[in-house]
């Protein structure tokens, strides 16, 4: 795109903004330039401020729920690029989730490992066991996908109740308990408990995890699992080996799964097969629609949905003698909950929280790429989180091959070089 | 191998126990294909509707309602029930595909699993008998040492099996309504254009679904002598391994499927004693495995060619 064509999109855009007068008009900032980086580096350095202070300013209790969401945060998250990107069904994440919280539990418990040790190979038996499940998602899509993937998700709590799941030592029925404490160390300056210490390490592997799959989905794998998701005929046509893409896509996502169930370890010192049974896999999907399936950042709204849904749920049904009378368990009216928030966002806001949020942002600060400015119209452009379809295809069939009519501002193939931040 | 080979009493046990779970699994086959066959989506709530089937049946046996009376209103509610989600939760997505339809299915199993267990309580409950249970309710086949015998449940399920059969048959084959339900399975459009009221034929699918499923959860409260909020999970996965087995869009299939999914499950631990404990879910995922790789249509299914 020359020079010229440059100055006339943003000539048009500037006009665009003084036609919707009434509005605030919001300030356009170059994808790349300086001052989004300076509005970049600003957002980063007032969510590691607030995560910092976190520790410092809230009690105990508020901690041990803020590292919950990181836990869960990090498994949606492999949620959302399984099925937000790639476009593949996924029901068994639960059993991802569970592989990596039994593998710390078993190491920690019976073979005395550190925790941090244990991530590696909870990660590694992740990574395997997402290839395995991965690799018949090659010859099925759709229904096909969801059955094999479901019955996984199903099977794997049944499974470690048995005697070959207790040969391994997973504690059956009841559970596997794992003390893991942490002492802060002595050079650390901020006053913060020892959970404090804990819920920093976490955010500062989550934050690592976060960027990691932001640079993933950035990347020519993730691009390519984004166009086979929109097209899979096109994308294969245009050299994408599909085979490759749909593996990896699922050995990542079981991987941070995985990690995720590592890390809720931290928060809660047992596991079971209700933790990673079935229902945990229905509240990963919830939480991955409610922030935005095709989203990297949504998954954070995933995870504290995850932890602070039911905690007020249960607090409210407990305040009404009415529900209370009910039930002596709080947590389903949370499921209840969980399950009418599903629908009404499967079909007011199939994109999820996050572009919902962007589209808020765009009125005071719009973001707009270099090669899409001359397109860029009332449309909201793409946030920095937001790939191709903002819901993951959730709001539609794909496009045959040309394209979705309304889809230009993003049509535009980037290239390798494009910069990542 | 079991030591047990060749002793006739044996295998006939797992034969006629294979069979009756099979029933079961071809029952709740029968409903994922019903609907899939002319809506192509699987209702993975089917289990949690079928739960709920079979708690109204429990809820109006408590209330001293005749128990066969008792499944016949709760086929009725199911019925209706299914029309109805099928009308007001999955039409409207209709237009966007598969995965939106998945989605709103989840939904539904996170609620009706909730609600069952907020009403009827997370700890199980006796189960409605429609069939005699008693130790005495049986057939002496072989006196033994070791005995043989058929229960009157493991005989009436497999007599509800043929009936339903048979009924499905003569509803899909002799009347009106089931040559517009086949004609909306065989080509949407042109039933559409014909002047087949394709919505309501979806809807019918949903509705013989639900209550087909209710049917099976009753009897899967049966055999197992109670009922709680989770009883039909895995046997949602025995039914989608049986459907996919026998082909998802073949009713035939489905109850050989089910039945066929039955066998393998009570001869290959039978047989192979040294499989430990009760890994039914995974043979069932390896079954499905097995049957998606190598005949991905199933045994009776059509195969789909995609026009790229």
């Amino acid at each position: 795109m020359s020079e010229l064509d440059d100055e006339r999109s943003m000539a048009a855009l500037a006009s665009d903004e003084r036609q919707r007068g009434a509005l605030v008009s919001a300030r356009v900032v170059l994808e790349g330039s300086r001052s989004h980086r300076v509005w970049q580096g600003t957002g980063l350095l007032l969510a590691a401020l607030v995560v910092l202070l976190l520790p410092v300013l809230v009690s105990d209790f508020r901690i041990g729920q803020f590292s919950l969401v990181i836990a869960y945060s990090v498994a949606v998250l492999g949620l959302n690029l399984v099925t937000g990107f790639s476009g593949q069904i996924s029901l068994g994440h639960g059993a991802f989730f569970g592989i990596g919280a039994y593998t710390t539990a078993i190491l920690v418990t019976d073979h005395g490992w550190a925790w941090a040790a244990t991530v590696p190979l909870a990660a590694v038996l992740g990574l395997a066991l997402g290839f395995a499940v991965g690799v018949p998602a090659l010859r099925l899509h759709g229904l096909y996908l969801a059955v094999i993937t479901l019955a996984v998700g199903v099977a794997f709590p049944v499974v470690v109740s048995q005697p070959i799941g207790l040969a391994l030592g997973t504690g059956g029925v009841a559970g596997k308990t794992a003390r893991i404490s942490w002492d802060k160390p002595g050079w650390f300056g901020l006053d913060v408990s020892d959970r404090g210490w804990m819920f920093l390490v976490m955010a500062a592997v989550a934050g690592l995890l976060f960027w990691l799959a932001t640079g993933l989905v950035r990347s020519r794998v993730g691009r390519s699992m984004v166009a086979l998701r929109d097209n899979g005929t096109a994308a294969a046509i245009s050299g994408i080996w599909p085979a490759e893409v749909k593996t990896v896509a699922f050995a990542v996502s079981a991987m941070y799964g995985a990690i995720g169930g590592s890390m809720y370890l931290l928060t809660t010192p047992i596991v079971s097969p209700s933790t990673v049974g079935f229902t945990v896999t229905l509240l990963f999907i919830t939480a991955m629609v409610l922030g935005g399936a095709a989203t990297v950042s949504g998954a954070w709204i995933g995870g504290l949905a995850m932890v602070f849904l039911p905690y007020y749920t249960a607090e409210w049904a407990g305040q009404i003698p009415f529900l209370r009378s009910l039930t002596d368990q709080p947590g389903l009216f949370a499921n209840v909950i969980y399950g009418v928030v599903l629908i009404v966002f499967i079909y007011f806001v199939p994109g999820g929280l996050v572009p919902l949020l962007t589209r808020l942002r765009t009125r005071f600060l719009r973001i707009v790429p270099p090669e899409a400015a001359a397109v860029a119209t009332d449309a909201a452009p793409g946030s920095a989180t937001t790939a191709g379809e903002p819901d993951g295809g959730l709001a539609g069939p794909t496009p045959a091959i040309g394209g979705h009519p309304t889809h230009s501002p993003e049509a535009p193939i980037r290239t390798d070089q494009e910069t990542t931040r | 191998m079991s030591p047990n080979i060749d002793n006739p009493a044996f295998l006939l046990q797992l034969l006629v126990g294979g069979l009756t779970n099979g029933a079961l699994y071809a029952l709740v086959a029968l409903a994922v294909v019903l609907v899939y066959k002319t809506t192509s989506h699987i209702n993975l709530a089917q289990g949690e509707m079928a739960t709920l089937g079979a708690f109204v049946v429990f809820a109006l046996t408590q209330q001293g309602v005749q128990v066969w009376i008792a499944i016949a209103i709760a086929l009725v509610v199911s019925f209706v029930f299914g029309a109805g989600v099928e009308r007001g939760l999955i039409r409207p997505l209709e237009k966007r595909g598969i995965f939106p339809v998945v989605l709103a299915t989840l939904a539904l199993f996170l609620i009706i699993n909730a609600v069952i267990a907020i009403i009827w309580g997370t700890q199980p409950v006796p189960a409605p008998e429609p069939f005699p249970r008693e130790i005495e309710d049986k057939i002496d086949v072989l006196v033994g040492p070791p005995p043989f015998f058929i229960t009157y449940v493991a005989l009436g399920i497999l007599a509800v099996l043929v009936l339903l059969l048979v009924g499905l048959w003569l509803l899909l084959e002799k009347t009106k309504l089931g040559l517009g339900y086949r004609a909306v399975a065989a080509n949407r459009e042109a039933a559409e254009v014909m002047g087949i009221p394709v919505g309501r034929m979806f809807m019918f699918g949903w509705g013989i679904a639900g209550a087909l499923g209710t049917l099976a959860a009753a009897l899967v409260a049966e055999t197992a002598g109670t009922l709680d909020f989770n009883s039909m999970a895995s046997i949602l996965i025995f039914g989608l391994a049986a459907a996919t087995l026998g082909g998802f869009d073949s009713v035939p299939g489905a109850a050989v499927g089910g039945l066929a999914l039955g066998l393998i499950m009570a001869f290959v631990p039978g047989l192979f004693t040294f499989i430990e404990g009760d890994l039914s879910l995974v043979i069932a995922l390896i079954v499905v495995l097995v049957v998606l790789l190598v005949r991905p249509q199933g045994l009776f299914g059509t195969k789909t060619l995609e026009r790229v």
